[in-house]
């Protein structure tokens, strides 16, 4: 007798309507499953064919073997004998990080000289930070970009993102050449351009955007399907856990669109901030805990949004600017999509 | 305090010390590219002490409770001035018995004095044995690949003949790696034809053959002080991985999954490591289709975030709490 296992790395997700298989191994692979199959994978785990068919008293045995055979071809599952069946332990899906902070948001708008902005870099370096996006409200000059940049030298920060105004002095040659000078420099974004066009790396816009008010968005684009947001997102909120920002007049805060301050960067240092607690205050609420979130299949791949919300004074509130509808899983714009909230008034 | 030994471009070190900081643990990593630029070790009343002078700063010996020998060496960086009417073989000679003589006695008895002392991992086995692993593996009655080294011909194809002209080869060791005319080069296992037989000289440079083992699937397993963290890699579906998992797919990965060996084959692993004098160490294993395990080789200072991360072991983590617990 063989027996299915499926795949540690494929995570089968049930929303309202229909269930999503999670490759994390390989991410185009993902797939939505009607939520019958969801039921054989979760029900009759580790059973055989035949015995799922049995339980169903074989009223639906072309359907299981339908099912079974995109399961065997997408390499979702694999089979193990008898022997075997204590084998293969499920993982934990734990998160766990040595690092205090994991990524920030620094707001500019020219309120405060760029060269000021070292300390709070080091201080984000010194707190093990990984990742950076600096937004700008005005259009940067290259000299600005530039000076901006220097002060990750010597850091271990990884990762440096830049969105700014378009400023049609700055030519792409020139971006082409200080992502070359600043190898942690790995994506640079312009909106309010003259002219669209974007390679991942080098990006214009014409959108007229405003940082600050202009985020939040949910979107298949936005979804990130792997490890480590998939471990993230099932105790901790994927945008703002481990976060630590500046909005453009220099007050740090979790997210810059929200409300709560905590000081003056040139007047307190992170590590006093992070000693008080209160900045992490909605570094756990997880997608599970969201009104209507927690219903979605998307709900380990989505990067949440607790500043704009349904309802300010509900801290499960939906992200607002979420055009999906679980119950009936669709999109906005797709036929009879219905506006989730008129839903369920 | 821990001493680290490793290389600057290991990521497992990097998250390890990033736990142990997070732990507020006493730690120095010294590199192999740190170059010791100077030392002292003095002898006195029954005492001794050995100090390091490394990136502007001075290790003691005498402060290190632990030692984390992940990988590399030590890198001493003495330099010897001749004068100008130095001869070639004057210089020669002299180079030869100061640096590797004096030098690796000085050497020789520092890693003496680290190995003593409560570690994990062992500078005793810089360079593991592929072949003393079989060895002491068969010793320990596990099973182990049927294999051939040898440098002739005739006793090549005898050997191929009797595999069902079903044979790998593979290198002796697999550190190897090196780049030239901007193509690099290192070892994988490949499946051995007829015609690669056909195409050897009479006689040639010793070569290890080894039959072809029927797999379902492969076992990596981190062995760290008596605790087993092991994961089936399914790379009999993909053509490209089938013989070696190391010929990575990147568009489509194996399938990766925890896995739990038979507690029979833990106890002879364990016999194993002791007789191999490690502590911690990757051990590669087949599964064949009936069910056997089948023992390939083990890697002291191997990479284990390929098995920590899909299986959700935390290793850095236990790593380093490990190593605060050493005494």
């Amino acid at each position: 007798m063989k027996y299915f296992k499926i795949f540690n790395s494929c995570k089968i997700v049930k929303g309202a309507s229909q269930a999503l298989i999670y490759d994390l191994d390989r991410v185009d692979n993902s797939s939505p499953i009607p939520l019958d199959l969801f039921e054989i994978l979760t029900d009759h785990k580790g059973k055989s064919v035949k015995q799922i068919k049995s339980f169903y008293q074989n009223q639906y045995d072309s359907t299981i073997d339908d099912y079974f055979r995109f399961l065997e071809e997408r390499e979702f599952i694999f089979y193990c004998s008898e022997i075997e069946k204590e084998s293969f332990p499920e993982r934990e899906f734990n998160w766990n990080k040595p690092n205090k902070i994991i990524n920030s948001i620094i707001d500019f708008d020219r309120s405060i000289p760029i060269s000021e902005y070292r300390t709070f870099i080091v201080d984000l370096y010194s707190n093990d930070c990984q990742v950076v996006e600096i937004r700008s409200f005005v259009k940067l000059t290259l000299d600005e970009i530039r000076s901006f940049l220097k002060h990750f030298d010597y850091t271990s920060i990884l990762t440096v993102e830049l969105l700014s105004m378009f400023n049609d002095k700055v030519k792409k040659s020139e971006i082409v050449e200080l992502l070359d000078e600043f190898p942690r420099l790995k994506k640079i974004s312009f909106y309010a351009s003259d002219f669209s066009e974007t390679n991942g790396v080098i990006n214009y816009s014409t959108n007229k955007v405003v940082p600050d008010l202009d985020c939040g968005n949910v979107d298949p684009k936005y979804f990130s399907i792997n490890l480590d947001t998939f471990s993230e997102a099932q105790k901790h909120n994927t945008c703002l856990n481990c976060k630590v920002s500046l909005n453009k007049v220099g007050q740090i805060k979790n997210c810059p669109s929200m409300d709560k301050t905590f000081g003056d960067f040139r007047k307190v240092s992170i590590q006093n901030v992070l000693d008080k607690n209160e900045i992490k205050e909605d570094w756990k609420i997880s997608k599970d805990e969201i009104e209507i979130c927690k219903d979605c299949e998307y709900r380990y791949a989505c990067t949440d949004c607790r500043a704009f919300t349904d309802e300010k004074s509900n801290k499960y509130s939906r992200p607002s600017r979420c055009n999906y509808n679980p119950y009936q899983g669709l999109w906005k714009g797709e036929n009879g999509y219905v506006d989730v909230i008129t839903r369920i008034k | 305090m821990i001493l680290i030994i490793s290389e600057q471009e290991d990521y497992s070190t990097e998250r390890v010390t990033k736990w142990l900081d997070h732990l507020h643990a006493k730690y120095f990593r010294l590199n192999k590219e740190d170059p010791i630029k100077n030392l002292e070790i003095t002898f006195s009343n029954n005492d001794f002490s050995i100090n390091l002078y490394i990136n502007e700063e001075w290790l003691l010996f005498k402060e290190i409770h632990s030692v984390w020998y992940r990988r590399g060496e030590l890198n001493f960086d003495f330099d010897l001035t001749f004068t100008k009417n130095a001869t070639d073989s004057f210089v020669k000679g002299v180079q030869y018995n100061l640096i590797h003589e004096e030098l690796k006695t000085i050497n020789d008895f520092m890693e003496h004095v680290l190995i003593n002392k409560p570690s994990l991992g062992s500078m005793k086995w810089k360079n593991a044995n592929k072949l003393l692993s079989l060895l002491y593996a068969q010793r320990a009655e596990l099973e182990v690949p049927k294999s051939i080294i040898s440098t002739e011909k005739k006793q090549l194809k005898t050997f191929f003949k009797e595999s069902k002209k079903d044979c790998i080869s593979k290198g002796v060791q697999d550190v190897m790696s090196f780049v030239s005319d901007n193509n690099s080069y290192s070892y994988a296992t490949s499946k051995i034809l007829s015609k690669d037989i056909e195409d050897m000289s009479e006689t040639f440079f010793p070569s290890l053959l080894q039959h072809n083992i029927d797999k379902k699937y492969e076992v990596r397993t981190f062995y760290l002080n008596g605790d087993f963290y092991s994961m089936a890699i399914f790379s009999q579906n993909d053509e490209k991985t089938s013989v070696d998992y190391r010929n990575y797919n990147v568009q489509k990965p194996n399938r990766n999954v925890p896995y739990l060996l038979p507690k029979k084959i833990e106890d002879k692993l364990t016999v194993f490591m002791n007789s191999m004098e490690l502590n911690t160490g990757s051990i590669d294993l087949i599964v064949t289709n009936n069910n056997e395990f089948v023992f390939l080789e083990v890697n002291p200072s191997g990479q284990y975030g390929m098995v920590s991360i899909p299986c959700d072991y935390e290793l850095d983590f236990k790593i380093a709490k490990h190593l605060i617990s050493l005494k």
